[in-house]
């Protein structure tokens, strides 16, 4: 540290004790503090954010980019602009039927009876069946 | 280090010159990191908002300046964390204007005056007036009383050892007005610990 002119001799003496005490409790630090100091250096030198840190997808900028990429999927599948996704214009129908499945009422109800259907299936062939269904009316 | 040139470069493989940037980087914080979180201390007197405030300083440093050359690394570091210390204060005032709301007006007897608080080392016999822990006291109390901009530059000058020019670099300012700063923060401090300090 180069000396200041404007400076008593007292004064630059001060500043070097001031300086050399306070350099010397930094070297004597606790052992507790020294831990914690190492493991944030640890941590920076890795590129990771310390313990208890928001995780990275959940700053702002990612998650203004995640809800960006899901508009962009919604209006892509209004649209269905066979040009831009010629791949995805046949899914989007069936993504569309499945819902339609998952979601109806009576399409449960026909999932909650789905262990009779199966029992039925191979219980009756296609012509007794047919004879059930005409003698029922 | 991270002193590249074509040789190093074009000889070592991309993962040993990886390996050798954050050893290069993980020495640097080794070598600074006491006496940053000394000067976080003195400046927030709050160990673990210090602790806090000097991981910050590393993390911002390695994520945003870690490709710049080492010899940039210091200034840089440094400045980091005297803008994260000024963050932290400027929270502190609003919180405590914030809580004034609130809390009856005080009385104005009762408000405890700084200057006062300070251990006199005139009033010690010399074996305790030579005492570090009574030294140390006295010069963190003096320093907590300094304007934020003279506490900057007397730390970063007398106890991170920096010049003229890094220091401005780390404050931001210009080299005159590192050397005002410093000098009315020694005049300052001679003041508040009398002639017999330390």
């Amino acid at each position: 540290m180069s000396e200041q002119p404007d400076l008593t001799t007292d004064e630059q003496r001060l500043a070097t004790a001031a300086g050399d005490l306070l350099r010397r409790s930094a070297d004597e630090l606790d052992a507790a503090t020294l831990s914690r100091l190492n493991r944030a250096r640890q941590a920076a030198v890795a590129g990771l954010p310390p313990a208890g840190a928001r995780p990275g997808w959940l700053t702002p900028a990612y998650s203004a980019g995640a809800v960006a990429l899901l508009v962009v999927g919604v209006w892509l599948g209004r649209t269905g602009d066979p040009g831009a996704l010629p791949d995805q214009t046949a899914a989007q129908p069936l993504v569309a039927q499945d819902l339609d499945v998952l979601l109806a009422g009576e399409n449960l109800e026909m999932m909650e009876e789905l262990e009779f259907y199966a029992w039925l299936d191979p219980a009756l062939s296609d012509a007794e069946l047919q004879a059930e269904l005409e003698a029922a009316g | 280090m991270l002193m590249f040139n074509a040789e190093w470069v074009l000889c070592c493989p991309p993962k040993e010159r990886e390996l050798d940037e954050t050893r290069a980087m993980d020495r640097f914080l080794a070598e600074v990191e006491r006496r940053a979180f000394r000067i976080a201390l003195v400046s927030v007197r709050d160990r673990d908002e210090a602790v806090d405030i000097v991981q910050d300083a590393m993390i911002r440093l390695v994520r945003t300046y870690g490709a710049r050359p080492s010899e940039e690394w210091r200034p840089l570091f440094f400045r980091i964390l005297t803008n994260r210390i000024t963050d932290h204060q400027r929270r502190q005032a609003v919180r405590r204007r914030v809580l004034a709301w609130f809390e009856p007006a005080p009385d104005g007897d009762d408000d405890p005056d700084p200057i006062a608080n300070l251990p006199d080392p005139r009033g010690l016999t010399p074996d305790t007036e030579l005492a570090r822990g009574a030294a140390m006291l006295a010069l963190e109390a003096a320093l907590g009383n300094l304007p934020a901009r003279q506490r900057e530059a007397f730390l970063l000058r007398s106890v991170e050892g920096l010049d003229v020019e890094d220091t401005a670099a780390a404050m931001g300012c210009t080299a005159g007005s590192v050397k005002t700063h410093y000098s009315r923060a020694v005049h300052t401090l001679r003041n508040l610990l009398g002639d017999h300090w330390p």
